[in-house]
């Protein structure tokens, strides 16, 4: 199972992030704070703009903070150079982006094991045979993304973002590019893998949809937070969404 | 649509300047070879009509006077006075034109290969060719004027006592004049100038001379003086205007130049041809890139003709300008082939660069045609793009036609079959087996590079085999990543190819060369020592061979002369005279037809005939032929023997009793002397050079320093060859940097995704750097084997010149090792630019 220490799995204190200087600069984020616990699933919502990507670049270690600090599990973040950065993305966090998850040239199954074939590591077969289970997937080990459909491309990403039992996983939008019934096979997946693996995940979405997935649900507007929310409905998340414009 | 194309231009600039660097590199060299060799032949127009200043008319032998091989027929003394009494005639005076050797402060004789040293003597106004920067003519038996050059080389100055080889042993002359012709560079050449008298004795021509400058009276034109002097003159002898004699010389000099021109121009064309390819990536890969931006504009409303008239405007554009750059760049690249040909120790006369209208026009069609055909493709491809595939995400569209498809591989088989069939089938003189052979080996190689796409993944498997193995992620990505797109991973690969198959061509031909040369030495040189020019070429004295005979311990001497000769069937050969009392004892013939008592019993008509020269002219034992000399003069011989020889004793050889009555050569080729036996070679040896210090650039030379010599006269020429390769390679290299650079652009996500589940930025450089090294060792590979294969295939063309196939292994690793570093080197910018992809921005969704 996945593998937990006390304390959140990720948290971030204070974060400001501003691009460029001078009177053009952005505040993409004006001081968040935000703690993500082991085994939860967090949908972060509000409309473009509001930072949300931002901040899922911050907790992952993609990005630095202007002010404030990030820690995955125990580690800081900002005490990292890039070369410690990129070996704790790669055993610590897992991905699963909007569109282009998969190298072309790799087959589903080689897809789902670069990370750990990156880091030079022992590759675990049962591990990852049931990965390629759960994400149903095991008769399309060994095709390539361009022959598979959408869904199934989102479900390789899946495995992959799991497959080194990371701390945490980030999906940022990962059903804008599916129809709706792929959308539900793999946000029914991502929440199993909270339910019945442990993992620890992190939505990033505008779908009230998809954010009813989530047990938690934290709302940004101008690079701040401004609800949180246990579980709720789409059309109650549809109303909160609307209550912040 | 004008503006469209200069916006796209600029907008591309970094790829518009590899695309121009491309064509550049071609163009240059081929306008340079242009420049450098019409330099060389004005030069030599300038260095002949200086020479000739003051005549109307000039009388000389008909044979070929710029070749030091062969001395032309001597004009009888009495002729000048006869000429001077045509009524026509204002002045006429004659000259001794001959060789001679300028001895340098060092002791060594000054001289460097292709670049005469001659001997002339005064001729006194109105024929002042020469002129005096110093001193004066030169005036009696100790006296000389230097040319100016050597002069300043050697600081010789008047007065000075300077040591000149003529047809005698070297003797001391004092400097009374320096002297120049015209301002024209001699080059690696020299002069002597002595007074007419001194010259006659110094060269045995008592009571003859070698030209007749005329000069007319005014108002007579030079075709009337021809008209009255040609009746006057022997069969061998003729009288041309002086612009019609220039003419002659410099055509001579023109039609050896013409192959120095056609070799240099086929360097360059190699380099036109691996440009081509370079920009046939580049525009594949621009075409790719800007498949949105095609598509919004036939979106609105532009035609397919318009986007195929749009990237060609582009192709021409870049060509255009790339050519006046290379044509620029030409007059580099010709400074830089002089001081190549300086370097492997050729010298040639040189003047202000000449740029001729034939140089500009062939170098900026050259550089537009090239580039505009290397783009008609990815620009056929342009038009293919649908106006919707605007509104969709971009990808590579596959437009591949299954008819066309299989017409292309059907050519490529076909091209392959015929090429290896005509490699095996080719038969005949040696001559034309390597004409088949080289047929052959052009369509194979054609056949190659365009099948190559299709091999290209199963030649990644193979060269990504060590760093993929056991399913290393790296290796296993950058072995994908070449295989991916074929076309352009072979367009990379196929440009290295050529290149390297080139250098490991000429480096395994020029390893057979040396080894056969050694064998043949070994086989059929019986003597101790050769005594020869230290050039290895040029003649010798004659009275060498007198002073060679009287050293102590030396059994026989045997001289050899040779001159050029024409036989009806064989053409164009070399005549040899030989002494038939010695020459069994200093060479071993392999007779076909005929024994040592052949040789015994050779009298006046008789000759011997090489094995080749017997086959083409059709000739057996008993038959009389009559040989031809350049002057027109005939004589008829019988064959007395038919032997086999590759590189001594080529076409016919005949008594020198006979040569000497009909070719008018003193000098000797070489002298092989045999040693008593008991005779100790070192000392011996020791004996011969002390005796032959009175000559000056006269060396003896060892079967061993014979074959040290060959094969030093073989790497200079080797090292020509890989400097102009080395044209070819680079560009290769250009081509996978630009290959490179372009397609990280369009990985940009990937690299950023790979970034993000945990890629460090060594580990992406690492990536590109394997990429590069794949393509590059694909290309060294197949590169390799085909430059061992068609080295092979010509030594085999070439069996009976008897050049063996031998390969130098030490060559073939650093050839290989090479083309694997370069694969490094190459991947050094992209990797760069892999290594610092911005993540946020890679993986930001549109």
């Amino acid at each position: 199972m996945i593998a937990e220490a006390d304390g959140p799995a990720v948290a971030g204190r204070d974060l400001e992030k501003r691009y460029g200087e001078g009177p053009a600069c952005v505040d993409a984020l004006r001081g968040i704070t935000i703690s993500l616990d082991p085994r939860s699933f967090t949908a972060i919502m509000g409309p473009s703009g509001s930072g949300k990507s931002t901040l899922m670049h911050l907790l992952a270690g993609l990005d630095r903070p202007t002010a404030g600090e990030v820690w995955l599990g125990p580690s800081k973040l900002s005490e990292l150079d890039d070369g410690q950065l990129t070996r704790l993305r790669r055993r610590r966090v897992g991905f699963v982006f909007q569109s282009f998850n998969l190298l072309p040239v790799l087959s589903a199954e080689e897809n789902v094991l670069l990370p750990v074939r990156i880091a030079g590591e022992e590759i675990d077969r049962g591990w990852l045979d049931r990965l390629m289970a759960a994400v149903e997937l095991e008769d399309r080990r060994h095709h390539r993304p361009a022959e598979l459909s959408g869904g199934e491309q989102q479900r390789v990403a899946l495995a992959r973002a799991l497959m080194t039992r990371p701390t945490i996983v980030f999906a940022d939008e990962p059903t804008g590019n599916l129809d709706s019934n792929a959308s539900e096979v793999v946000l029914s997946m991502l929440r199993r893998s909270v339910d019945e693996l442990g993992q620890t995940v992190a939505l990033v979405t505008h779908d009230p949809a998809a954010a009813a997935y989530a047990d938690r649900i934290v709302f940004l507007r101008d690079g701040q937070v401004v609800r949180e929310s246990p579980k709720l409905t789409a059309p109650q998340i549809l109303d909160a969404l609307k209550a912040l414009r | 649509m004008v503006r469209f194309v200069l916006a796209g231009l600029l907008a591309r600039r970094q790829r518009s300047v590899l695309t121009a660097l491309a064509v550049l590199v071609g163009v240059a060299m081929i306008s340079g070879t242009f420049i450098f060799t019409d330099t060389i032949d004005r030069a030599f127009r300038q260095l002949f009509s200086e020479a000739s200043r003051g005549a109307d008319v000039i009388v000389s032998g008909r044979q070929d006077i710029t070749s030091a091989a062969n001395a032309p027929a001597e004009i009888p003394g009495s002729l000048v006075d006869k000429i001077r009494r045509l009524p026509g005639v204002r002045v006429a005076d004659g000259q001794i034109s001959d060789v001679a050797s300028i001895v340098g402060r060092d002791g060594k004789v000054i001289k460097s290969q292709g670049a005469p040293t001659l001997a002339l003597s005064y001729t006194p106004p109105p024929f002042s060719g020469i002129s005096f920067l110093a001193g004066g003519p030169p005036a009696g038996p100790d006296q000389v004027a230097i040319d100016q050059q050597t002069a300043a080389r050697q600081h010789f100055r008047i007065g000075d006592r300077v040591q000149i080889v003529t047809g005698e042993p070297a003797r001391r002359f004092r400097v009374a004049g320096i002297a120049s012709l015209g301002d024209t560079s001699l080059g690696g050449a020299t002069f002597a100038v002595f007074d007419l008298a001194t010259a006659r004795q110094l060269y045995a021509k008592q009571g003859k001379l070698d030209i007749v400058y005329v000069a007319g009276q005014t108002g007579v034109t030079t075709r009337t003086l021809v008209g009255e002097i040609e009746p006057l003159l022997s069969p061998e002898l003729v009288a041309r205007t002086t612009g019609g004699q220039v003419d002659t010389n410099v055509n001579r000099v023109s039609a050896r130049l013409g192959i120095l021109t056609g070799g240099l121009l086929a360097f360059g064309l190699i380099a036109v041809l691996v440009g081509a390819f370079v920009i046939f990536n580049t525009f594949s890969i621009t075409v790719t890139q800007r498949i949105g931006e095609f598509a919004l504009l036939r979106a609105l409303g532009a035609t397919r003709a318009q986007i195929l008239g749009a990237v060609l405007a582009e192709a021409a554009a870049v060509g255009a300008l790339a050519s006046l750059a290379g044509l620029a760049a030409g007059t580099a690249a010709a400074r830089a082939l002089r001081a190549l040909f300086s370097g492997a120790g050729f010298d040639l006369p040189t003047t202000r660069l000449v740029l001729e209208p034939r140089t500009v026009i062939v170098s900026l069609a050259l550089g537009v045609l090239v580039t505009v055909l290397a783009g008609l493709q990815p620009a056929l491809r342009a038009t293919r793009v649908a106006p919707l595939e605007a509104l969709r995400e971009s990808t590579v569209p596959a437009v591949q036609n299954e008819l066309r498809v299989r017409l292309l591989a059907l050519i490529r088989i076909a091209l392959a079959l015929v090429g290896l069939i005509a490699i095996f089938t080719s038969s005949g003189s040696a001559g034309a087996q390597v004409r088949q052979s080289a047929i052959g080996a052009l369509l194979l190689v054609l056949a190659i590079v365009l099948s190559s796409p299709l091999a290209i993944g199963r030649l990644a498997a193979i060269a990504a085999w060590p760093i993929a193995r056991g399913g290393r992620i790296i290796g296993t990505l950058a072995r994908e990543n070449a295989g991916r797109n074929p076309t352009r991973t072979a367009v990379s690969a196929s440009s290295l190819m050529i290149g390297l198959a080139l250098v490991l061509f000429v480096t395994v031909y020029a390893s057979g060369l040396r080894s056969s040369t050694s064998r043949i030495i070994h086989q059929s040189f019986l003597g101790d020592f050769t005594i020869e020019n230290e050039d290895g070429v040029s003649p010798i004295p004659a009275a060498a061979a007198r002073t060679t005979a009287e050293v102590p311990g030396v059994l026989a001497v045997s001289s050899l002369k040779t001159a050029e000769a024409q036989l009806p069937g064989a053409g164009k050969l070399t005549a040899e005279g030989i002494d038939p009392n010695t020459v069994g004892q200093v060479y071993k013939f392999e007779w076909d037809n005929g024994s040592p008592a052949t040789l015994a019993g050779l009298g006046p008509g008789d000759a011997i005939v090489e094995r080749d020269t017997a086959n083409s002219a059709h000739l057996k034992v008993g038959d009389r032929v009559r040989l031809t000399t350049e002057t027109g003069a005939g004589l008829p011989f019988t064959v007395r023997g038919i032997y086999t020889d590759r590189a001594l004793l080529r076409g016919v050889a005949l008594p020198l009793f006979d040569f000497d009555r009909v070719f008018h050569q003193s000098r000797l080729q070489a002298v092989f002397v045999k040693l008593g036996p008991g005779a100790d070679r070192s000392i011996a040896a020791a004996a011969l050079n002390q005796a032959l210090r009175a000559y000056p650039g006269v060396v003896a030379r060892s079967e061993r320093q014979l074959e040290h010599e060959v094969a030093g006269r073989v790497n200079s020429i080797l090292v020509l060859f890989y400097a102009l390769l080395a044209m070819s390679v680079l560009m290769a290299l250009l081509g996978i940097v630009n290959t490179l650079n372009l397609s990280i652009y369009e990985r940009t996500r990937e690299l950023g995704l790979m970034r993000a589940v945990g890629m460090t930025s060594r580990q992406a450089r690492e990536l590109i750097r394997d990429e590069s090294v794949v393509t590059a060792a694909i290309g060294t590979l197949v590169g390799v084997a085909l430059g061992i294969f068609l080295a092979w295939v010509i030594t085999r063309a070439l069996a009976s010149e008897d050049i063996v196939f031998s390969l130098p292994w030490g060559e073939v690793a650093i050839v290989l090792a090479g083309g694997l570093a370069s694969g490094v080197l190459a991947a050094i910018p992209a990797a760069r630019r892999a290594a610092r992809v911005d993540l946020l921005e890679a993986i930001a969704h549109e």
